[in-house]
């Protein structure tokens, strides 16, 4: 298993990339919410307790509860707008920001799924 | 046969969950202590016999000190129900046990309920019940409200219990303390538990003094070293309880939970805050991107039926218009407060809401309230009544009061189709962030009114707190539904009632005595009478009137707005106006049912009197200040 | 020591507690003499704070954390900010990299012993330093029992 410094990178740059992804698209206020869930991934590294892992894990754990709740978010106001076609009105257009942001969802996802299992229950902690 | 059985247990460790699944009720419950503030009936019949379930207000211990826990002890002392349920949180037996001790004491038939048995499973925490039984010698019960379990086991019991009566004395307090009781007992009348009452009295509790004997003067009787006792019992007591869980509970040491995960970043010291303000901007987003297709299909619905019947006559006016625009232009936004309470009860089931009044308890103090009238508070983006009546819960009196006179600026369901449509037309292309500042503005407002009714009308001194923060709980589906549903109904209730009434009046007040020019009615020399008040706003004749309209309850803001303009669509506002307008909405008076409520909770005229003159000139004051700078900017 | 004083991760035992209008309640969660309580962490400003008793997190406003009267446990680490001067092993430093460095050129680090003069200076194996106090505090230690109690080397 990767090391909990790596998973930290990993989701901290992928969530900085997608957060300037919506800046730039114009969309400020919703990438600044990422840009403020991604630095629950930043502060990770600042966690020096004596199980000062098994906290980092927590940091990518919650951060990347976070990041699934935001791209839950994208997908079920999509499937909402799915509506429109009814009224005879335009659908969401998913724009490549909102994609990016699902793909880090679904890794974020496997992430909760994997940590639920091996990380966060007493018996396994060979995270490191 | 009626067997009355009473629910009582520590704050938030399930009784309302219990007593909904047993009698099959939906009672608001939410994942934060103290949510049931007065006792809350319900009956369901079992193997041919009537069980009358009494839900009570949860407490940690007999000596109670807010209304709320009064409630609690009064019950269990002068009308003892047949059976008494103690509930107890599996995860935390501690405490719960103590409350089953002092129980005890009172003499009950009782039978203890370990709740939250599958979390328990989860985390590796296993009870002998067995061991538990023969050393509490009451019948045990492991339950989950969630899953079920045991529900049908615990109804078995009950009928048992009251068959066979068990009353045990359990603890003896050793020679120094049981001389004391037994020297107390006879300062009491005999209609009382006497025992429990000279305990209480040894532990120092106020309410035992009050029931003392007339003759019998407090300060003479009571022994100097008052306090060294009350520990010793209560020390017993925890003694007692650890013995037991020694003996009969096994639990596994774990490295990290994910409950402790998830807290340690949701309460963290620099990016707690900032998190919940993302995820509450996520929230209000939500409630447009998600309901605006149905919105917009209700709407355009509603339109084609106005055109359908159309408004030649005045019988088809009064339908088209009157009721079919009038309380549809209200209906309209349903889906939007569904999808806000749905967001809203996620994070309520979930346990994250009290961690934000420990992240803001700084700030609550600073404002002399604690976290717990933030939870009170937080009520009232439901419906203010229920804040105001909530606050029952808050053992000093002063703070009681102050959060009742605040509640009213919290925007409640009500506000959120007068905003939504004043955004809608005068800010299409912000909606969500409008809204969002109007929810902070509507915070902040009421942190300012807390600060200057404890400045002015309240002097007072900042009270102490001992909050406790529940479990984090993945939210269920059916949990958040229900909680959708509480809050939405009283919105439909309302429509069919109060709106409907309402529209109906508006609609004679336009169409009388002129049917063919608005300018002429009723309404328009209501609105234009009134209206050199709000010049300075810059208010049009409609607005006036709307407002007056809408002091009854706010929603009638945008049935009467529907009906001057003849459809939502056709209102024009210039974003200045629109937002002194939804400034002064925000607070301008509380709705009828508000000051009712205010009223009964505070008996006394004097605080509603002080809530609307108060409200009317802040809110002025403030949506002033907002067209001032609105006209310097723009 | 204060309850509110006591330092976060902390496991602290309950000596007394002042009368006052909580009182009753603090006796029903279990907050009594004798009982441990764990320093759990602290909000944005550092109050209230969260502690753990038995298995039930509370929060409590320093204002009343102040009426509980507690000692530290003997096992658990302290900061050697809140120590009385005298000698200590460390048991963790609480840092990065680089301060960690910082620190173990001036011979503090797991396991060494440090004593904490009366100026609150720090004499190490390596020698007597000044160390400030934000680094202090990161620094975890807990009282030298006999078997370590020959003075400490000078290099």
């Amino acid at each position: 298993m990767k090391s909990a410094a790596i998973q930290l990178w990993i989701m901290l740059i992928a969530s900085l990339l997608v957060g300037t992804c919506y800046i730039f698209q114009g969309d400020l206020i919703f990438g600044i919410i990422i840009l403020v869930f991604s630095m629950v991934f930043l502060l990770g590294f600042r966690e020096f307790g004596k199980p000062s892992y098994s906290y980092r894990i927590a940091h990518i754990y919650v951060g990347s509860i976070l990041i699934a709740i935001t791209s839950g978010y994208i997908l079920a106001s999509f499937l909402f707008s799915l509506v429109n076609l009814i009224i005879g009105e335009e659908i969401m257009d998913l724009k490549i920001s909102d994609i990016l942001l699902m793909l880090l969802g679904v890794y974020s996802s496997y992430n909760i799924y994997r940590l639920r299992k091996n990380a966060i229950r007493p018996e396994k902690k060979d995270i490191e | 046969m009626v067997i009355t059985v009473g629910l009582i247990g520590n704050p938030n460790v399930g009784k309302t969950s219990l007593f909904n699944k047993l009698v099959g009720a939906r009672q608001y419950v939410a994942n934060w202590p103290g949510v049931t503030v007065t006792r809350v009936e319900g009956a369901t019949s079992y193997k041919e016999q009537t069980l009358h379930f009494i839900d009570l207000p949860g407490l940690y211990t007999l000596s109670a000190t807010s209304l709320d826990e009064k409630v609690t002890r009064d019950f269990l002392l002068y009308s003892p129900p047949n059976v008494t349920i103690v509930v107890i949180d599996s995860m935390s037996p501690e405490q719960g046990m103590y409350l089953l001790l002092e129980t005890l004491e009172l003499n009950l038939n009782v039978i203890a309920v370990f709740n939250a048995i599958d979390e328990a499973k989860k985390n590796s925490i296993k009870f002998d019940k067995s061991s538990l039984e023969s050393y509490l010698r009451v019948p045990i019960v492991l339950t989950s409200a969630h899953t079920g379990e045991g529900i049908t086991e615990l109804m078995e019991t009950i009928l048992a219990t009251f068959r066979k009566p068990n009353r045990p004395k359990l603890l003896d307090y050793g020679p120094e303390i049981e001389s004391k009781v037994a020297e107390f007992e006879q300062y009491f009348e005999d209609k009382y538990n006497k025992r429990f009452l000279s305990l209480k009295l040894v532990e120092g509790d106020k309410f035992a003094m009050e029931l003392l004997k007339k003759d019998v003067e407090p300060t003479s009787v009571l022994p100097s070293n008052m306090s060294d006792l009350a520990i010793k019992i209560a020390k017993r007591r925890y003694e007692y309880v650890m013995n037991v869980l020694n003996r009969a509970m096994s639990k596994s040491e774990s490295a990290i939970t994910s409950m402790e995960a998830i807290d340690h970043v949701f309460t963290h010291k620099y990016i707690g805050i900032p998190i919940f303000f993302a995820l509450m901007y996520l929230a209000f987003n939500f409630t447009f991107k998600a309901s605006e297709p149905l919105v917009g299909l209700i709407e355009v619905g509603f339109q084609k039926l106005t055109d359908l019947i159309g408004s030649n006559s005045i019988f088809t006016s009064l339908i088209s218009q009157g009721i079919i625009n009038g309380v549809g232009s209200v209906i309209s936004f349903i889906p939007s407060i569904f999808a806000l309470f749905f967001a809203l009860g996620i994070m309520e089931e979930s346990g994250y809401l009290p961690r934000i009044a420990f992240l803001m308890d700084r700030a609550m103090y600073s404002l002399k309230l604690t976290g717990r009238s933030f939870m009170t508070l937080l009520l009232g983006f439901g419906c203010n009544v229920s804040s105001v009546m909530a606050a029952r819960g808050l053992t000093d009196e002063r703070e009681r009061v102050t959060t009742i006179l605040v509640s009213p600026f919290v925007s409640c369901s009500a506000r959120i189709p007068v905003y939504l449509m004043i955004i809608g037309i005068a800010f299409p292309n912000h909606r969500a962030e409008a809204f969002f500042v109007m929810y902070l503005l509507s915070i902040a407002l009421t942190a300012l009114s807390a600060r200057i009714i404890n400045k002015i009308v309240m002097k007072g001194e900042s009270i102490p707190l001992v909050m406790e923060l529940p479990r984090y709980r993945f939210p269920s589906l059916s949990n958040v539904a229900t909680y959708m549903w509480n809050r939405g109904k009283h919105f439909l209730q309302k429509a069919g009632t109060i709106i409907l009434v309402a529209s109906v009046i508006v609609w004679v007040l336009i169409y009388f005595p002129d049917p063919t020019n608005i300018e002429n009615s009723f309404a328009a020399m209501i609105g234009k009478g009134l209206q050199f008040i709000f010049a300075p706003l810059g208010f049009q004749w409609q607005t006036v009137s709307a407002l007056i309209f809408g002091s009854v309850a706010k929603e009638i803001i945008v049935s009467s707005f529907a009906q001057f303009y003849g459809g939502v669509g056709n209102i024009v506002l210039d974003p200045v106006t629109a937002s002194a307008l939804m400034v002064f909405i925000l607070g301008y008076i509380p709705c009828f049912a508000t000051l009712a409520a205010i009223k009964s909770e505070t008996n006394s005229l004097k605080y509603p009197i002080i809530s609307v003159v108060y409200s009317l000139s802040i809110s002025y004051i403030l949506a002033f200040l907002v067209s001032i700078i609105g006209r310097v900017i723009v | 020591m204060k309850l509110s004083e006591a330092p976060i991760g902390a496991q602290v035992e309950v000596l007394h507690i002042e009368e006052s209008d909580i009182t009753p309640r603090l006796r029903g969660i279990g907050v009594l003499p004798g009982i441990k309580i764990e320093v759990l962490k602290s909000a944005p400003m550092g109050d209230p704070r969260m502690y753990r008793v038995f298995n039930k997190v509370i929060s409590l406003r320093s204002s009343e954390a102040e009426l509980i009267e507690v000692q530290t446990s003997e096992d658990s680490p302290l900061p050697l900010t809140f120590v009385s001067p005298g000698k200590y092993r460390v048991e963790h430093i609480e840092c990065g990299r680089i301060a960690w460095m910082n620190l173990s050129r001036l011979g503090i680090i797991e396991g060494a012993i440090v004593q904490l003069l009366d100026d609150r200076r720090v004499k190490t194996a390596n020698g007597v330093y000044d160390v400030g106090f934000g680094k202090l505090r990161k620094i975890y230690v807990i009282p030298c029992k006999q078997e370590c109690n020959h003075e400490i080397k000078n290099a």
